[in-house]
């Protein structure tokens, strides 16, 4: 990777300023709702629309041209077609130095012929100026470390910031990663559309996000790529340093017969990729949901020490339903000890009638009483058989939820705690905000949960857990 | 490698089995214990020296079905089955000098497949899985960019879900997993180091004694 796209990410991602291109007094205009969205966002800089004509757009001074402008302009978010874009688009902003230029327009290579010749001149004229193109063919890009909506696209508004952050061949998924992370309470820091990748690949922005101290964890969406072999390498040098949680599009479309004479019958290029995500120690999902699902628990919790969960709960369904998931997860199960159970019978009382068992440990009704319940949770943790524990309650109107207890519990220990609990979304949204706050990822269906556990696991196994790769 | 300029030299993508043999041999894959005879007498010696029974086979460059063309002899007990046999095949190879090869008969009721091809999206890869009725069955192959070390082999190996027929079962011993891993290990290098191989097929590799061995093998150059 050339250097200078390393800093003209980050200059575009932290722009001082931006310029929009291709707005009209149209309500319905794509340039407009960008700069409505950027308004809306708070974007902490100035914001130049430009038209040749307009006067003002949005209560802001609208510019003849990018040179009127007279004042420096980091980023331009161009809604211009492919023929102005590669034209006197890409020659305005390397005569004022931009650092990079979002091309939300379609119409270049992915149309044919002639939209791929205007690709090819936008990015010889690009990477002789050394601008950094987003897209085109996009719907944006965001930093919410920065304020940045640099898209015409709707959002919920003010979502937060937070330690993961997308990488998207597609736009749409995209915004169906962003949306349902909205909708989990999972933070998002950058967001990026690649789109036709003109000189910004998915190599480029992992190499970028391994460096960048507000992203822990990266999510990725690819539909397919001209060198797998490149990508799956790229990928892996990014996931020796951070989580990357990577979800394969047209899969079973590329389940065409591997290369492999009368042997490779069952194979296919799919089946490759997906063991190249083991080999490489990419954490593969099936579906976007298990996506938000696997980024939320990386981004929370602390990285484990070893793999073996331990459920707690007081209703044995869910619990055994976490297990279900585990087991078909590869995850290990934690055997706790005959004295944490020893701990846990103190805990709960004598009298209460209920066999222990090893895992899950079910404590049945004492678990509503949210002090019984955060006690045992910190015995099976301070067993050693334990290294991360799954925690299944149900809420009560007329009982203190363990939330509380458990962010406080979540301080005094090194183990990862993930929370799944029996109610509506609507009920819990103060336990889900204490709980996140205090590093606990919470889900609602316990096999989320586990789900969740058993990537933890994987990750501490791909960096060389406790009898890991490496 | 000698075989791969002959061949290329005779124009042919396909080397045959005893060369596809010589290239792993030489790589530390163990291979059948086999000879080349080109007569009767020579065929004799070469199976009293190899031990009966054994299998002969038409050997000829651009020979594949050799099952189908009658060409694959099994279970030869003797020298007087040795030189039949030799007749037998010698009379159904096409044209020219015939060519016999003579192999110590493998015994294990368990296989692997491990291959090499070059994918278009992912460049070398190596294939592993359990061969014979197994594999259309269970679809059970992990598959691993090339080059890999010894512990991806290994993780390769604890990737297939019937891994437990490895195992100790039945009194057929376990496979030599370190050895298996070194081979697959193996296969991967040989994609560096001979840019001329398109691809490897080696299959059936027989489990016998714990031992995985080559019985037949493909290589195509490029």
């Amino acid at each position: 990777m050339e250097e200078w796209k390393l800093k003209r990410i980050r200059e575009a991602l932290y722009p001082r300023s931006v310029a929009v291109l291709g707005v009209s007094d149209a309500a319905n205009n794509l340039g407009t709702q960008v700069v409505d969205v950027l308004k809306l966002e708070g974007f902490p800089g100035p914001i130049y629309p430009v038209h040749p004509r307009l006067k003002e757009l949005l209560g802001l001074k609208v510019y003849a041209s990018i040179e009127e402008i007279g004042q420096p302009v980091d980023l331009v978010i161009c809604g211009l077609n492919a023929k102005l874009t590669a034209g006197p688009v890409i020659e305005s902003c390397a005569r004022i130095g931009v650092k990079g230029i979002v091309c939300l327009a379609g119409g270049f290579k992915e149309v044919g012929e002639e939209g791929a010749r205007y690709e090819k001149i936008l990015r010889e004229k690009a990477d002789a100026n050394k601008i950094i193109i987003f897209g085109p063919n996009i719907l944006g890009v965001i930093n919410n470390d920065h304020r940045l909506y640099a898209t015409f696209w709707s959002f919920k508004k003010g979502n937060p910031k937070g330690a993961v952050s997308i990488v998207s061949q597609s736009g749409g998924v995209a915004c169906t990663m962003l949306n349902d992370m909205i909708d989990r309470n999972i933070g998002v820091n950058k967001w990026v559309c690649l789109g036709n990748r003109t000189n910004l690949e998915f190599s480029d922005m992992f190499h970028y996000l391994a460096a960048d101290d507000d992203t822990r964890v990266i999510a990725a969406f690819v539909e397919g790529v001209e060198d797998g072999r490149a990508f799956i390498e790229a990928a892996g040098k990014l996931a020796r340093k951070k989580p990357l949680v990577l979800l394969k599009g047209a899969r079973s479309e590329s389940m065409g017969a591997v290369a492999a004479s009368h042997t490779g019958t069952m194979g296919g290029t799919y089946k490759i990729f997906h063991d190249a995500c083991r080999q490489f120690r990419i954490l593969e999902v099936r579906n976007s949901m298990e996506l938000s699902v696997v980024c939320k628990a990386l981004a929370l919790a602390p990285r484990p020490d070893g793999e073996r969960v331990a459920v707690l709960t007081h209703t044995a369904g869910p619990s055994i339903l976490a297990l279900d998931t585990l087991i078909e997860n590869g995850c290990p199960l934690a055997g706790t000890s005959e004295e944490t159970r020893r701990k846990i019978r103190k805990i709960i009382g004598e009298h209460v009638p209920v066999v222990l068992a090893s895992n899950p440990i079910d404590v049945t009704g004492s678990g509503f009483f949210a002090e019984y319940y955060s006690k045992c949770a910190e015995a099976i943790l301070e067993d050693d058989g334990v290294d991360m524990l799954i925690s299944v309650y149900a809420i009560h109107r007329n009982f203190e939820t363990p939330a509380k207890a458990l962010a406080e519990l979540r301080q005094r220990t090194s183990k990862p705690i993930i929370v799944s609990i029996v109610a509506s979304r609507e009920e819990i949204v103060d336990d889900v905000r204490i709980m996140q706050e205090a590093g606990i990822p919470v889900y609602q269906a316990p096999e989320d949960a586990a789900l969740a556990a058993s990537y933890l696991a994987k990750y501490c196994r791909y960096m060389g857990g406790a009898d890991g790769r490496d | 490698m000698d075989v791969i300029k002959q061949a290329h030299k005779e124009g042919r993508k396909i080397l045959t089995e005893y060369e596809a043999k010589l290239i792993l041999g030489s790589r530390g894959i163990p291979v059948v214990k086999e000879r080349l005879a080109g007569s009767k007498r020579a065929c004799r010696a070469a199976a009293v020296e190899i031990g009966f029974p054994v299998v002969m086979k038409g050997c000829a460059p651009g020979i594949s079905h050799k099952t189908e063309l009658g060409l694959v002899l099994l279970d030869i007990r003797n020298k007087r089955e040795a030189e039949e046999a030799f007749e037998k095949i010698a009379a159904k190879m096409p044209g020219g000098k015939p060519v016999v090869l003579i192999q110590e008969m493998i015994k294990g009721s368990r296989e692997l497949i491990v291959g090499l091809t070059r994918d278009a999206q992912f460049g070398p890869t190596v294939m592993f899985g359990l061969g014979g009725a197994f594999t259309e069955v269970l679809s059970n192959v992990a598959f691993r960019l090339a080059p890999f070390d010894r512990r991806e082999a290994f993780d390769m190996i604890g990737q297939i879900n019937a891994r437990k027929i490895l195992d100790d079962i039945r009194g057929m011993g376990a496979l030599d997993t370190g050895l298996l891993a070194d081979i697959l290990v193996s296969v991967g290098n040989i994609a560096a180091d001979y840019p001329d191989i398109k691809e490897i097929d080696i299959n059936p590799f027989v489990i016998s004694a714990g031992v995985p061995v080559a019985v037949d093998a493909l290589v195509v150059l490029k």
